[in-house]
């Protein structure tokens, strides 16, 4: 596994994951990954099915913490701090690095609400700031000229596509450090994946993105950094064990155009399994 | 030759044409079978219905035959009622209406609440300062029958004095009832029955010898008088008041309860308890619970509720319980009943703001004795009723109370939870017998904090439909999208505020429906109500939680045990009544959870 060189170019750390394992129970999901999350790129997970991209991703904001069993050994280091350290509280965390899934899951509630809630949950009551904090996250997630005339409307009377754009303006109004994408264009068509792309690359100036696809040319348009997993397997006694690897992380040009592992290079070229 | 080896030894499991075909039709065959046994069993649950509707609109509504006790043309002189002033109408009642004119004016134009009745001026009764000034600051029981007419006349409307004319004076009695398709059908047949074989039987019964005229007429059982009226004995003037208040006052009491416990409980199960042994089994419980038979559950209030938290259910450690009689308030409440007769100036009551004790009570029964048994012999018949009602009323008690005149000296005699006074007039009555009545008065619980209360039914009501609600509430917050409670986790939220702003909200449709649908089969429940100690005869309206109750499915039930005719359709009525109310509820369940679902 070839470390990009960080410590040469002189990039900052959003997030730097240290030999982390993921937990379902005493069943281990990923084993020992190691990486780096560069501050203000945007950093995409690619991999085949079950190789636990997601709950990589879901460990880093310990939404995994909501699974039964779901844990994590190794350490996560955000700001100096071991998220997973017994006196850090993970609604601060997950409020400091928010998320977006993979269908579009606005609340049943208009729009202004929709975004509106993660400010109200933070105990901001005033109408003038909400109103603030609203237009300026629909705007960040450029929602705004689409949605300004009927704020009131139900969040789920809007397309696909507007949808998980107003669960990024959702995300994007507590201000988070970092925003965890899991598959945000999975279940949209292509014109709506192209906006989102384009909105994912104007976040970078404010936000570290990662991104989890499964489509390599988004991670190819989109990603600064790339990061490979891949399913590994053991049979031991007659049964069959699998989890998942980190296999390569570098910048998105050398994994596709420079392959260091042969695994990878026959992922991109399709001549997988 | 290798595929034809191939093809030879593939078997063939796709039928033939001619095969699939024949299949087809016995495929196709056996849906109408199917269809035709659907529309049976539908029409079965209609015809049950329209049996049971129509069942019921058949007793509630028909003919009965009516009775003047006394003519009103023979009071008027030939001018129809409704031809009086009140003026007339008042003197009317001051002359027949026997002694009872204070207790019309309780009843009908008091202001001023009953307990404080005797203690009331008139003006205060009255509620009007320019009331005449000479007797404006006299009690009620110290100014003349002709002033008590005058108040009547001029603080009662014409139509309620009229009625009064009717109940008190006339006193139609009703001496037969025929159901709705009988008097359709057969109205000729009634009539000659009513005035030949049941008149003769009525003149017969009372000791009539004159022939009195008689109506016949259609009549609705089901009406306002109906709706507004509490209990009596005679089914003409019966109503469900005091049923309805206490069927919706155990609906209060279940709502406010049973809701926040079963929510907390169902969202404890769903959205706390992990997958532990112990979470398991409560779950198990839960659901085992909702099908324990109603009886189970009134066994369970009865021990608890009534008698192991007595003193907090019977409201005495809060000191509420408007219910249990003073020595004062008991006197209070017979004394209207005497009235003018007798006067209560000789007797040696204590003021004692207590709770009637053995000795208090024995000064109440000597009251009734002594002073009670005169007015037996002087005023008959109806009285009777009136008296022991007040006197049941008085001392707090739930069984009937039924003085009865006969010709042994006394006669105390149990049967059932029913208490028979005979007692002649001058009777004498030794020690002995005299100890063993107010035995069997203290036994009626009267004395001792009683548990037979609105609360202890509601929380036993509670008990049995929490089950439900906490499954229903489950299934609810269960079918919440678990996308929404990742976005909000997501965002930032705690558990709590994810709960409360997301899932509470999308699941309330579901809880509102499920609580409602319960609250009306608790409406509905007769047997735990049974065990807990509705009362059967019940003239005042719950005031309180901690008041004597009786509901609308223990009044149905009371009254179609009954033997005369007359009750059955006054049950009749009832039903349909209590059928409104829970339609009204089920129709609230509806209107609720579509107007949540429009928000969405």
């Amino acid at each position: 596994m070839i470390l990009p060189k960080y410590a040469q170019t002189n990039l900052q750390l959003a997030l730097e994951l240290k030999n982390c394992s993921f937990y379902y129970g005493s069943f281990c999901a990923v084993a020992h990954v190691s990486l780096p999350i560069c501050k203000n790129k945007i950093t995409a997970f690619i991999g085949p099915s079950g190789c636990g991209k997601s709950t990589v991703l879901r460990g880093i904001n310990r939404m995994l913490d909501l699974v039964p069993g779901g844990r994590m050994e190794g350490e996560i280091i955000y700001r100096g701090q071991n998220l997973y350290a017994p006196q850090v509280d993970p609604v601060e965390v997950r409020r400091r690095i928010g998320m977006v899934f993979q269908k579009p899951n606005p609340f049943p509630k208009s729009i202004y609400d929709n975004v509106a809630y993660g400010p109200r949950l933070l105990g901001i009551r005033k109408r003038p700031a909400l109103n603030e904090i609203v237009e300026r996250s629909l705007r960040g997630a450029s929602l705004w000229d689409e949605v300004s005339g009927d704020l009131n409307k139900s969040g789920l009377a809007l397309s696909g596509g507007q949808q998980q754009r107003l669960c990024i303006a959702r995300a994007i109004a507590v201000e988070p450090d970092v925003i965890l994408m899991d598959e945000p264009c999975s279940a949209l068509d292509p014109i709506a994946t192209q906006h989102i792309e384009e909105l994912i690359r104007t976040l970078r100036e404010d936000y570290t993105i990662i991104i989890v696809t499964h489509n390599m040319q988004q991670a190819q348009r989109a990603a600064d950094y790339t990061a490979f997993y891949n399913i590994r397997k053991q049979i031991k006694n007659g049964i069959e064990t699998r989890w998942g690897e980190l296999v390569e992380y570098n910048e998105t040009r050398q994994v596709f155009a420079n392959p260091q592992q042969s695994e990878t290079a026959d992922y991109i070229a399709g001549r997988f399994g | 030759m290798k595929d034809k080896a191939k093809n030879k030894n593939k078997r063939r499991y796709m039928p033939g044409e001619a095969e699939f075909f024949k299949r087809l039709q016995a495929r196709q065959r056996r849906g109408y079978l199917g269809k035709a046994f659907n529309y049976f069993s539908i029409g079965v649950a209609a015809l049950a219905l329209i049996v049971l509707f129509l069942t019921v609109v058949n007793e509630a509504f028909g003919a009965i035959g009516v009775v003047n006790t006394i003519e009103p043309q023979t009071l008027t002189g030939g001018r129809p009622l409704e031809a009086l002033e009140s003026q007339e109408l008042a003197q009317i009642l001051a002359d027949h209406a026997g002694g009872r004119l204070r207790v019309l004016i309780r009843d009908t134009i008091s202001q001023v609440a009953v307990d404080d009745f005797t203690r009331a001026t008139v003006a205060e009764i009255v509620a009007d300062p320019g009331v005449d000034a000479e007797i404006a600051d006299q009690l009620l029981k110290n100014i003349s029958r002709q002033q008590q007419a005058d108040l009547l006349a001029n603080y009662a409307s014409p139509a309620a004095l009229r009625q009064l004319v009717l109940e008190k004076v006339v006193q139609q009695q009703v001496i037969a009832s025929f159901t709705l398709v009988e008097a359709i059908f057969n109205f000729d047949v009634i009539k000659a029955e009513i005035k030949g074989r049941l008149l003769e039987a009525y003149k017969k019964r009372e000791g009539l010898d004159q022939a009195k005229a008689q109506v016949i007429r259609f009549h609705s059982w089901l009406n306002g008088q109906f709706i507004t009226s509490p209990m009596s004995s005679v089914p003409a003037l019966a109503g469900v008041r005091t049923a309805l208040m206490g069927s919706i006052g155990l609906m209060v009491i279940v709502v406010l309860v049973a809701l926040p416990i079963g929510l907390g409980a169902a969202i404890y199960l769903e959205e706390y308890a992990n997958d532990g042994l112990v979470n398991r089994l409560i779950e198990t419980n839960v659901r085992n619970l909702a099908g324990v038979p109603s009886i189970i559950y009134g066994m369970l209030g009865l021990a608890i509720f009534v008698r192991a938290l007595a003193p907090f259910s019977s409201g005495l450690v809060f000191h509420v319980n408007f219910d249990a009689p003073t020595i004062d308030t008991a006197v209070e409440r017979i004394a209207p009943i005497f009235d003018d007769k007798i006067s209560f100036d000789g007797v040696q009551l204590h003021s004692s703001s207590d709770l009637i004790d053995a000795a208090a009570a024995r000064r109440l029964v000597d009251v009734f004795l002594h002073y009670g048994t005169p007015s037996l012999t002087m005023t008959g018949h109806s009285d009777i009723h009136d008296m022991s009602n007040a006197l049941a009323d008085a001392l707090n008690t739930t069984a009937d109370v039924m003085p009865v005149s006969a010709d042994s000296d006394y006669d105390i005699e149990t049967r059932g939870r029913y208490y028979r006074f005979d007692i002649a007039a001058d009777a004498s009555i030794p020690d002995s017998i005299y100890d063993q009545l107010i035995a069997k008065l203290l036994r009626i619980n009267s004395f001792a904090p009683n548990g037979r209360t609105l609360i202890s039914a509601g929380l036993t009501l509670v008990l049995l439909i929490l089950p439900i609600i906490i499954i229903n509430a489950q299934e609810a917050i269960r079918a919440v999208p678990n996308a929404i409670r990742e976005a909000s986790y997501g965002l930032g939220a705690t558990r709590w505020q994810t709960i409360w702003r997301q899932v509470l909200p999308a699941a309330l449709p579901g809880i509102m429906t499920g609580t409602i649908l319960s609250v009306s089969r608790a409406i509905g429940e007769t047997a735990p109500l049974i065990v807990v100690g509705a009362a059967t005869f019940l003239l005042t309206d719950p005031t309180s939680p901690f008041s004597q109750f009786t509901a609308m499915p223990i009044q149905i039930y009371q009254w179609t045990a009954r033997p005369q005719g007359q009750f059955a359709d006054i049950a009749a009525a009832a039903i349909i009544v209590l059928l409104a109310l829970m339609l009204t509820l089920n129709a609230a369940a509806i209107i609720l959870r579509n107007r949540y679902s429009i928000r969405r």
